[in-house]
């Protein structure tokens, strides 16, 4: 049977989600769905969400510009009025957003690809996507991240167009 | 995006909403929930919506528990005698029939159920030094079974980590502590 992998998240198995206010660097940049992110102070009384530097807070759901999303009332919904929604607990996603490149090799080319192993422990990289690399450990041996967000449960590849398949733990 | 917008705009700005907090523990997100016993200390003292308990051992058919010294189970959605429960039904039901909601798993929560001051200064008898919260801080339940961001151990060892900050306590949201929870 074909799994229709058409958004930048697709769900099998969901659990808690809440809406949150993304910053401005979120709404600047834009972000696929899947991304990590982490809670940062807000001045209002709202949750407020940034990108992840490794530290977790969820991935949200839906990215700001998808394709999917084109010609709809919700196309750039959620970059106009600042917001997304957040993920949270176990959850089954499949998605694209992971680390394709090591981290050394997108510091120094040429990009080697991660290699994704199921049952691998999942972290979120410093710039929000999940990776099977401890990063703050590669930049600095002194320091590890321990937020360890999931595990690999189907590695990337033709068959599921390349599609990270996850099962979350957060 | 600027706030309000401007006139003529039809847009909306969500970061205005004022979020009610009229009980001890406000959920935005709700983990699994169950109904316990609370033990005889617990019935006692009372508690707060919010307050961590742990499983304790009993002869009851029902699981029970009571104040968490560090270590968890989960936390208790309602408070005892929360103000906002007076003149209505379900004034001290939770008292006299010994029963309490307990929650565990991930939820989105805001509390006014959390650690103030430091355990030092606490139990020093000096001056009271406030607790700092910033979000992403890990945090575990006190040997009183409140909320903080400090390791204060349990009788079994090391804390176990409960939760993460995701708003600290301000005046605008009357100074309760937002909370991944992860139980």
């Amino acid at each position: 049977m074909e799994v229709p992998r058409t958004r930048d998240v697709v769900v099998f198995v969901s659990d808690l989600t809440v809406p949150v206010m993304v910053d401005d660097a979120m709404v600047q940049a834009g972000w696929v769905g899947g991304t990590g992110v982490r809670w940062t102070q807000s001045p209002d009384d709202n949750f407020l969400a940034t990108f992840s530097d490794g530290t977790y807070g969820g991935f949200l759901l839906e990215g700001s510009d998808e394709v999917t999303d084109q010609y709809t009332s919700y196309t750039e919904n959620q970059r106009r009025y600042c917001f997304a929604v957040a993920c949270t607990g176990t959850w089954i996603i499949s998605t694209i957003a992971y680390e394709k490149y090591t981290l050394q090799s997108r510091l120094v080319p040429p990009l080697v690809f991660n290699a994704y192993i199921v049952g691998q422990r999942l972290r979120f990289s410093n710039r929000g996507l999940f990776t099977p690399q401890n990063e703050w450990h590669i930049i600095d041996p002194t320091k590890s991240n321990d937020f360890l967000i999931g595990s690999i449960i189907q590695a990337p590849g033709p068959e599921n167009n390349y599609y990270l398949t996850v099962q979350t733990a957060i | 995006m600027p706030f309000p917008p401007p006139q003529g705009s039809f847009q909306i700005d969500f970061r205005g909403f004022d979020l009610i907090r009229g009980r001890d523990c406000v959920i935005f997100g709700k983990g699994e929930v169950y109904a316990v016993e609370v033990d005889v200390t617990m019935l006692a003292g009372g508690w707060a919506g919010g307050t961590g308990v742990q499983w304790v051992d009993s002869t009851s058919e029902l699981p029970v528990v009571s104040y968490s010294n560090g270590l968890y189970g989960g936390f208790l959605i309602f408070g005892s005698d929360e103000s906002a429960d007076q003149y209505v039904s379900s004034t001290l039901n939770q008292i006299t029939y010994s029963t309490g909601v307990f929650a565990a798993g991930n939820s989105i929560i805001s509390t006014s159920t959390y650690e103030k001051y430091t355990y030092a200064s606490r139990i020093g008898g000096g001056i009271l030094v406030p607790l700092v919260y910033m979000p992403g801080n890990p945090l575990y339940f006190s040997k009183r079974g409140l909320w903080t961001k400090e390791q204060e151990g349990t009788p079994l060892g090391p804390n176990f980590f409960t939760g993460f900050v995701i708003q600290i306590p301000q005046k605008f949201n009357q100074y309760f502590l937002g909370i991944q929870t992860s139980l």
